[in-house]
């Protein structure tokens, strides 16, 4: 599907992807591949393991349309969520919507309901690494008082 | 209906439920809980009107509805720690740095904080939000001044005062507005609900 649909050229675009679907396939597998060693070349290391409590709790703000930035911790501030938790618990969520929406609604409310995730998971981001480095200074100015 | 008190407040925001749990978030000092508001900061996201030559903006013409909304912004994205220069007389829309999310119970009013008032700047005209809001608050920011002011994404420079309402209870019909859990500051968008279809009757266009 090519969205918008008021666009007017979606007809050629999705002709042209379908006719090379195959082929872009194979080259997108392949530019995952390059990703994933040139990464593990730079960090030489496996990437930390993932909290699962931090992405349930994630997963539970995003359902209510929350901003997946923080896990709380019985205080008022809470704590701000790993970027690696936020970008799991968003990516599974986006495929609960998908398995949601499936066939039943036209494309307009998957695409809305997509959007909306994008909006709350590139704001989640923003904040919570604010937060962090705001903690970090705030910690760091205490201590040197 | 009543101001919330700080402990009210707290209440409301130590609610379990995520569905009538009053979300400001983040806070990133306990110190912005005020004895009856919440300080709220500026975000990094703007837009910035540019300027037009225009005779007016008609808003009961949608034509004039178009160009105001597809041609007469600019969206900018401010870097934390870097300045941004509000000269006299502008008026430019900005983004809360929190999102906010007011339960069935509440709703909240926005203000300037005294100080930054006190300067000639304005942070917010359209200023009542509804319960059943989701998302970061658009703030009006005008320099009402006669010099120039800086600002810096993270400032504190407005306040949410919460009031409680009666009558409403968990699960009645809250807010459903055009603005669908905003996180960026927002243009002005007429004639996306129904109640807008009335403007063109008011304007010249009909009678015409």
């Amino acid at each position: 599907m090519v969205l918008p649909e008021t666009d007017s050229d979606r007809i050629i675009i999705r002709d042209a992807f379908t006719a090379r679907l195959a082929i872009i396939k194979e080259a997108f597998v392949r530019f995952l591949d390059r990703c994933r060693r040139e990464i593990l070349q730079k960090f030489e290391a496996d990437f930390p393991s993932i909290n699962a409590r931090e992405v349930a709790e994630l997963l539970r703000r995003l359902e209510a349309d929350i901003l997946p930035n923080m896990i709380p911790d019985n205080s008022l501030l809470g704590v701000p969520a790993h970027l690696r938790a936020i970008l799991n618990a968003s990516a599974f969520y986006r495929q609960y919507v998908l398995l949601q929406h499936g066939l039943k609604e036209g494309c307009k409310e998957t695409f809305e309901d997509l959007q909306k995730i994008e909006r709350l998971t590139a704001k989640a981001l923003e904040v919570s690494y604010i937060q962090r480095d705001f903690n970090k200074k705030r910690e760091g100015h205490v201590s040197s008082e | 209906m009543s101001v919330l008190s700080n402990v009210e407040i707290r209440n409301r925001i130590g609610r379990p439920n995520y569905k009538d749990k009053l979300i400001v978030t983040p806070l990133l000092s306990e110190k912005q809980i005020g004895t009856a508001s919440i300080d709220i900061r500026l975000g990094s996201s703007i837009i910035v009107p540019k300027k037009t030559y225009v005779e007016s903006h008609d808003m009961t013409r949608r034509k004039s509805v178009r160009q105001v909304e597809r041609k007469l912004y600019d969206r900018v994205r401010l870097r934390y720690h870097s300045k941004f220069i509000l000269h006299p007389d502008e008026l430019i829309l900005g983004v809360t740095f929190e999102y906010i999310c007011l339960p069935h119970d509440t709703f909240c009013s926005v203000t300037s904080r005294s100080s930054w008032g006190r300067l000639g700047l304005v942070v917010a005209t359209a200023s009542i939000v509804q319960p059943g809001f989701k998302g970061s608050l658009t703030l009006e920011l005008a320099n009402l001044s006669n010099s120039p002011v800086t600002l810096y994404p993270g400032l504190l420079v407005g306040q949410l005062v919460f009031y409680d309402i009666a009558g409403l209870r968990l699960g009645d019909p809250v807010y459903k507005g055009r603005y669908d859990c905003p996180t960026e500051a927002g243009r002005p968008q007429f004639y996306t609900q129904a109640i807008d279809d009335e403007m063109s009757y008011w304007g010249q266009e009909e009678r015409s």
